[in-house]
């Protein structure tokens, strides 16, 4: 009772201080080895407790919600008064606007698809109708409480499929250090709340499939799936697919494994009629709401196989997710230890499991569910990996199954004697030190994870209070809503701190040509910004300086994405300055706002201080 | 029947702060009232009316399903709300909250009779009986102990310092221009600018004005720590052309290098200059 709580509030402070020397001191070790020596000390008394047989359930439930709220200091630390992240910005912004206006679907120029599925927004709209409080202070309140929900809500399902509290246990806080938990599902966006919904759809179909469950608490459960299943496909679109496939791998077990036992079979029908009215709702939502999602989707999930096998054949380098040199030795060689680990654990578990008729059908469906997080590996090697990272939030809930069956089976093995005892809880305590090592660092780039010196084109360290001026600047000057060229790095503050529309660059609107180009831009670009009412164009000065962390200025579509290796000429910034069709009207050291008139662009200045190619006007005057 | 009745009251108790709370015009007060109602209330109607919450239901696992059922109604209702056409408004929260709370102990009312021993959907374990209580209250000391060390660390430890920077605009219809300016040939062209300093001590700075090259005015300004100076440019354009560009720069005076600059380009609306189209400020006086 006691080394727990003095763990936690040490943690506390310890994180407390990595964060403030990585904010305070240049970039090194320290701010990482405190950051690890914080989180230690706050997870693994909880964990030595969760090992334990002896223990009582109540215990671990406070314990299991103690993690919950712990896990989210990282994140509460890198964000403590406004939204950085970029997905959290955009979700930030979209819940103002719907507050605002009073309805759900609204326009987002910066992630059109969000509009199609304003689940997240809608839940803060209605309660900062309801409190009073601000956007931002509602989305920390809850993001804390989704956290306690989420491993709580594993901790149910493991133990309503397994009876034991102790797999529960260590399952739940298994799924507390998936890559995803600590900063991904902990910032404002649709997926961390979404992932929560999808565990309890999982908990209460484990219910419906209790044996000991009455017909009516059958009935409950459906209804109780019914109601958060449905604000989960109007929340989240990936996570609601995951969610099916989990179903579908679990009612597909059901259904095999029914035997000839009436109640079993009754049981299988609902499962299955569960899974179909999900799948059915997730059609109709896609249908006739949110069509735009499979164009938005696709390039995602259909990983190029050609990448794979470039990579395989040495024929261009893997993605940095192992490598990078920003983060300590120790947290690369975990990212791929942890890997490694899984793999063993995977098999350790089938090892242990004596007849797979022995176990609950939703327990074999969810682990089947869960192997696909080994199917996701090879795709990290992809241009696609982050796709994969992304879904281990939802595998992890497979692997949490995993890891619960093999608690269950073996542990009571090392309960015989003191040895054995002590042996498993080191055992357990090193596996997860390991695993959240390898998980943070293979999510979170140190850019996301820190607060530090700024860094070009990295969305959080980029976000600097000299681009929120020059956004707050624009509304008040120009108003809002109004069409804006901007690159991803300011558009992301003009979009949002802005509240501008804020135009969508694409191979069909390749508003790029006017930052990277020294020349003029093509007519037909210029004629779609003039009859689209696009009036201002920001420019950051540091496009021509550096290069971007994300690997793109504006989208992943534009020329020489991933294989940049020098910024824009400078001699496209300087035209800027000389284009008699744009006035310069604000500036900072880094930002500049340019008024775009186009029917200037015939215009010859007195004294022309560009190319001829540049100024028409001049061309045809003389 | 004990356990229905005081939770009926519980949820009436709830609803009525809800309802009460939503519209209660000091913010703190509002937050504190409804904050709890805002996220138990609307699980709770529904676990009620389903009777999942009959009996001796296990605590922590059923508020949390109460609280996630919570969550998940708010989207499912602002979803109705835009069915019907109305506004996502705190009455319309309120009203929606309070149909549900009203429909759910309709519901348990009516079906009590039918079903009088439904047990909990999650239901209390025996080894929990004292225990819960006391990992209850641990749970929140901690949480309560460690929300203390997050802001006293918030609070001592150093934070980071942001970069100083200069904001360097027009002003008034100035910053609103599209296109160039018109001037008559002699006249007075006033272009009203100001420097905001993001920096901790009060800057010096040079302003110097050229018009295709030539100066055209200049002036030495002092913006206060963490202030704005306003003020305007004067000149008269007598350069031969008829688009002229006028180039703004912001001057370190110590360094002698430019932090920021502005451009204007002026049309002279005299004979012979009428070839691009100007729509612009008037010239010659001060928005």
């Amino acid at each position: 009772m006691v080394l727990p709580a003095i763990g936690l509030m040490a943690g506390t402070w310890v994180l407390c201080w990595s964060f403030s020397v990585a904010a305070t001191r240049p970039p090194g070790d320290l701010e990482f080895t405190l950051f690890w020596l914080g989180e230690f000390i706050g997870v693994v008394p909880i964990a030595v407790r969760l090992t334990l047989a002896n223990i009582s359930r109540a215990e671990r439930i406070a314990l299991l919600s103690a993690a919950g709220l712990f896990a989210f200091i990282p994140m509460f630390l890198r964000n403590p008064s406004a939204p950085q992240f970029f997905d959290a910005l955009i979700h930030w912004h979209q819940a103002q606007v719907i507050t605002r206006v009073g309805h759900p679907f609204v326009s987002n120029s910066l992630t059109p698809i969000i509009k199609n599925y304003p689940g997240l927004e809608e839940l803060t709209a209605s309660l900062r109708n309801l409190t009073g409080l601000s956007t931002f202070e509602i989305g920390t309140a809850f993001l804390w409480l989704l956290h306690v929900l989420s491993l709580i809500g594993i901790f149910v399902l493991i133990e309503l499929i397994t009876k034991s509290s102790r797999a529960a246990g260590l399952a739940a806080l298994f799924y507390s250090i998936n890559p995803a938990f600590m900063f991904f599902d902990s910032q404002f966006a649709y997926e961390s709340l979404a992932i929560v919904f999808a565990i309890w759809v999982l908990v209460c179909v484990a219910g419906m499939q209790t044996s000991i469950a009455s017909p009516h608490q059958r009935r409950t459960w459906f209804v109780l799936a019914s109601i958060v299943g449905a604000s989960c496909i109007v929340t989240h679109h990936i996570t609601t697919y995951a969610l099916i496939t989990a179903l579908l791998a679990v009612s597909i077990v059901t259904l095999s494994f029914r035997g000839h036992d009436v109640d079993a079979a009754r049981r299988s029908r609902l499962t299955l009629s569960f899974t179909a009215l999900l799948i059915s709702g997730a059609v109709a939502w896609l249908v006739f709401v949110a069509p735009g999602t499979i164009a938005y989707l696709s390039p995602h999930i259909a990983p190029d196989t050609r990448d794979l096998l470039s990579v395989i054949s040495h024929k261009v380098a893997a993605p940095t997710y192992f490598t990078s040199n920003a983060a300590p030795r120790y947290e690369q060689i975990a990212a791929v230890a942890t890997i490694a680990l899984l793999i063993l654990l995977a098999a350790l578990a089938f090892k242990s499991i004596k007849g797979l008729r022995t176990l609950s059908p939703i327990l074999i469906g969810l682990v089947a569910f869960g192997m696909l997080y080994f199917l996701s590996v090879p795709i990290l090697l992809t241009s696609q990996g982050e796709a994969a990272i992304r879904s281990w939030g939802d595998t992890y809930i497979g692997l949490a199954a995993l890891i619960a069956t093999l608690a269950y089976f073996v542990l009571p093995r090392f309960d015989r004697n003191r040895r054995g005892r002590v042996g498993a809880t080191v055992l357990i305590s090193s596996i997860l030190v390991v695993v959240m090592v390898g998980n943070v660092h293979v999510q979170a780039s140190v850019a996301y994870r820190f607060p530090g010196p700024y860094v070009y084109g990295s969305d959080t360290r980029s976000l600097t209070p000299e681009l929120i001026a020059t956004a707050d600047w624009l509304r008040s000057t120009a108003g809002p809503d109004k069409n804006i060229v901007a690159d991803r790095d300011t558009g992301i503050a003009i979009g949002t701190y802005g509240d501008e529309s804020v135009a969508f660059a694409s191979p069909g609107f390749p508003v790029w040509d006017l930052y990277f180009s020294t020349g003029l831009p093509p007519m037909r670009l210029i004629r779609e910004l003039r009859s689209s009412g696009y009036h201002y164009l920001v420019v950051e000065t540091e496009m021509y300086r550096l290069l971007p962390q994300v690997e793109f200025y504006f989208s992943t579509e534009e020329p020489e994405y991933g294989s940049r290796t020098k910024p824009p000429p400078r001699a496209a910034l300087a035209k800027f300055s000389n284009l008699p069709w744009l006035t310069e009207i604000f500036s900072t050291q880094h930002y500049r706002i340019y008024r775009m008139d186009f029917s200037q662009l015939s215009a010859c200045p007195t004294k022309p201080l560009l190319a001829a190619s540049l100024l028409p006007g001049c061309r045809s005057s003389g | 029947m004990i356990v229905d009745r005081r939770t009926v009251i519980v949820l009436l108790i709830g609803g009525a702060l809800l309802t009460g709370g939503a519209f209660v015009p000091v913010p703190i007060v509002r937050a504190l009232m409804v904050l709890l109602p805002a996220l138990m209330l609307p699980g709770a109607a529904l676990l009620f009316g389903l009777g999942a919450i009959r009996g001796r239901w296990d605590p922590a696992p059923t508020l949390a399903l109460c609280v996630i059922t919570s969550l998940a109604f708010y989207p499912l209702g602002a979803l109705l709300i835009y069915v019907v056409r109305l506004r996502l408004t705190t009455v319309s929260v309120v009203v929606e909250v309070d149909a549900l709370l009203a429909l759910m102990l309709a519901i348990s009312l009516t079906g009590r009779k039918r079903e009088q021993t439904v047990a909990p959907l999650i239901a209390v374990q025996v080894t929990d009986n004292v225990d819960g209580r006391r990992w209850g209250g641990w749970l929140v000391a901690v949480a309560a102990a460690c929300a203390g060390v997050l802001i006293l660390g918030l609070l001592i430890l150093p934070k980071t310092t942001p970069a100083p920077y200069t904001e360097f605009y027009f002003t008034g219809s100035m910053a609103k221009i599209n296109g160039t300016v018109s001037v008559a040939p002699g006249a007075q062209l006033v272009i009203p600018i100001a420097v905001r300093s993001r920096a901790g001590a009060e800057t010096d700075f040079f302003i110097r004005a050229n018009l295709d090259g030539s100066e055209f005015a200049s002036d030495l300004i002092s913006v206060p720590k963490s202030g704005t100076w306003k003020g305007s440019l004067k000149g008269t354009i007598d350069q031969l052309g008829c688009l002229h560009q006028l180039v703004i720069n912001l001057v370190n005076p110590e360094r002698s290098s430019t932090v920021s600059s502005l451009d204007l380009w002026i049309q002279e609306t005299r004979t012979g200059c009428s070839g691009v189209t100007a729509t612009s400020v008037p010239s010659g006086t001060t928005p």
